[in-house]
């Protein structure tokens, strides 16, 4: 049977009537079977079937390979991280930190925390604050708090150097003590974590900062305690106080409802003391010396345990006028609850 | 031909199957990217990229002093941390600096009348004892043991993780100390009660002196490579205290006995950077 051949299929088939020409062909073939063998890219994993191990794997892995990779390749280093750029090659891996399950945003926090001073050269405060903040969106809440200061003296450096043996004493407005202050601010906390204590379990936290206005009520020691009378330490009102805060803080929680707070707070005031107990220099002149019809009626003598004694010290704190700023650093520890 | 291929074939299929059953005996957990809180709370921190088992730890720092009363103290530190294992290390610890008095002495001074350049006469003219923690730190050197029980990672808005270690130290050795009297002059007041030459520290006594010093501090090492760190630290200095008592202040040459008592604090920030080796 005859059978009629195109042009084309009449040259081809000369071709391959070649012997040289068909050993090409074969060639050609063998390479193209062999390549796909040689772009695997995992060597030793399995030819097909099972599950990939994740061995180096990143959070989210990488989209694409980049092709055949040496092992020197693979054992390069990542010129600005340091870490190993793996059989992926130069492209980087997202490293993505997931964020915890629960999330703050619409709840409240009710924080009830310790202050300690921590840098108080001249006096030493102790208090007891309560903080709610309301966490309108997951890195940025708004509140109200304030802090009581159940311990507020001068520092045993004041007491027991500067005065009983310089005999000197602080200027009121480096030395002025908060009773309490109140106040109204927002915080930011743009940096959230985990960390694991050993391998024995996983702590989330969130750095923050926050800022706040508010008011302080102030006073100033006049006299240290006595312990031959039994006298305790006396103390002079100066007076309220705009009061600025800044706080830096981190906050670890231990379950949905429960977080533990550590933050460095600075409380900031001017402290211009111009009247103790109401008084100013001139009517405490005026009370020690016995002359009570130059008295204003803004001082309130009776708030002086020892009119003489107290007075004295209180003149001698009016008598040269300073004003300072203070920056009352003070460690919180505080315990959240948050719903 | 046809039994050969279906031989192979079968054989094939069951090569497969056991590498598919295979994982899943010897722990299938691994195969697997462990969850991060969504689905169950994690039990560690997953992808730990750097690792601090048995390597050699080299901190650089700037070290300035805190809470500075009568002395401060800014300097450099140096430590060397081997580690055994991945939470313990030996730690050396070095510091030296300048150790000051600060502006608050040059007060104190002042107002006692000591410093000649005050009108009013001198009111240092009685017997007492001269102030406490007025030791500078000049230099340390100790050696203790680093613990780092903490790794961790935060993520900045840029959810790219910061990787770090939060570890506490502690260590004994000898600290060099410039002990100063902040009241007793060199030389004995003069007509006015002034201190001759007291407006300057040389008109009053200081002594230098070693003694054993103890640090308690911690760190917190923020990973940048693995080769290097940023490092921030706190590490209390803790010394001997010592001062004069029963000192004259007006005729102080030859008076004045030298008092031990209590411990002298200074605690140091240190800002730097760490070299993992």
């Amino acid at each position: 049977m005859s059978s009629r051949l195109s042009p084309v299929d009449t040259a081809l088939k000369n071709l391959l009537s070649h012997p040289a020409a068909r050993a090409a062909l074969l060639a050609c073939g063998a390479l193209v079977l062999a390549l796909p063998a040689q772009a695997d890219p995992t060597p030793g994993a399995p030819a097909s079937g099972g599950l990939t191990p994740v061995t180096a794997a990143p959070e989210v892995p990488a989209a694409r390979s980049s092709g055949p990779k040496t092992a020197a390749q693979a054992e390069a280093l990542d010129p600005i991280l340091g870490v190993k750029l793996g059989t992926s090659g130069p492209r980087q891996y997202v490293h993505v930190l997931i964020r915890r399950k629960e999330r703050d945003e619409g709840k409240n926090e009710f924080s009830l925390n310790e202050s300690l001073q921590v840098n108080g050269k001249f006096t030493d405060q102790i208090g007891t604050g309560v903080d709610w903040l309301y966490h309108l969106r997951e890195a940025f809440a708004f509140g109200l708090g304030g802090t009581w200061y159940e311990y507020r003296a001068d520092s045993a450096f004041t007491e027991d150097e500067l005065v009983t043996k310089a005999k000197q004493q602080p200027y009121t407005a480096s030395a002025l003590l908060m009773n309490w202050e109140a106040h109204a601010g927002f915080e930011l906390s743009p940096i959230y974590g985990k960390f694991a204590w050993f391998n024995s379990g996983v702590v989330q936290f969130g750095l923050y900062v926050g800022s706040a206005l508010g008011l302080a009520s102030t006073e100033v020691e006049l006299r240290p305690a006595d312990p031959n009378t039994g006298r305790g330490r006396t103390f002079g009102d100066t007076g309220f106080k705009p009061v600025g805060l800044f706080d830096v803080g981190y906050r670890m929680f231990f379950s949905e409802h429960w977080a533990l707070r550590a933050e460095i707070r600075d409380t900031l005031f001017s402290s211009d003391v111009q009247t103790i107990n109401g008084c100013t220099a001139n009517d405490l002149q005026a009370m020690t010396s016995g002359d009570t019809s130059h008295i204003a009626a803004t001082c309130n003598q009776n708030a002086f345990l020892d009119k003489q004694a107290d007075g004295n010290t209180a003149h001698d704190l009016l008598k040269d006028p300073s004003s300072d700023v203070l920056n009352d650093f003070a460690f919180n520890l505080a315990l959240s609850f948050l719903f | 031909m046809r039994t050969n291929t279906n031989a192979r074939r079968g054989l094939g299929m069951l090569l497969s199957l056991a590498l598919a059953l295979l994982p899943s005996v010897a722990g299938a957990k691994s195969l697997l990217p462990p969850d991060e809180g969504f689905m169950k709370e994690p039990k560690s921190v997953a992808y730990r990229l750097y690792s601090l088992s048995s390597k050699s730890d080299i901190g650089l720092y700037y070290a300035l002093s805190m809470k500075n009363k009568l002395t401060q103290h800014n300097g450099g530190a140096l430590t060397f941390d081997q580690q055994i294992g991945e939470y313990f290390a030996i730690d050396v610890f070095a510091d030296a600096g300048a150790g000051t008095l600060t502006n608050l002495v040059t007060n104190i001074r002042f107002e006692a009348g000591l410093d000649p350049t005050n009108p009013s006469r001198g009111r240092m003219t009685t017997t007492g004892s001269d102030l406490a923690d007025a030791g500078a730190l000049i230099a340390t050197g100790q050696v203790g043991l680093r613990f780092t029980p903490i790794y961790g990672k935060m993520s900045l808005s840029s959810e790219l993780p910061v990787h770090f270690n939060f570890y506490v130290a502690a260590g004994v050795g000898a600290a060099y100390v410039q002990f100063n009297d902040i009241l007793t002059c060199q030389s004995n007041l003069d007509g006015n009660n002034h201190c001759p030459g007291g407006s300057s520290p040389s008109g009053y006594r200081s002594q230098n002196l070693t003694k054993v010093g103890f640090n308690v501090g911690g760190g917190l090492r923020l990973y940048i490579t693995q080769l290097l760190s940023l490092r921030v630290e706190v590490r209390d200095v803790l010394f001997p205290d010592q001062y004069l008592a029963d000192v004259n202040f007006k005729s102080p040459v030859g008076t004045g006995t030298v008092t031990s008592s209590g411990v002298s604090q200074t605690p140091l920030v240190l800002l730097g950077i760490g070299f993992l080796l």
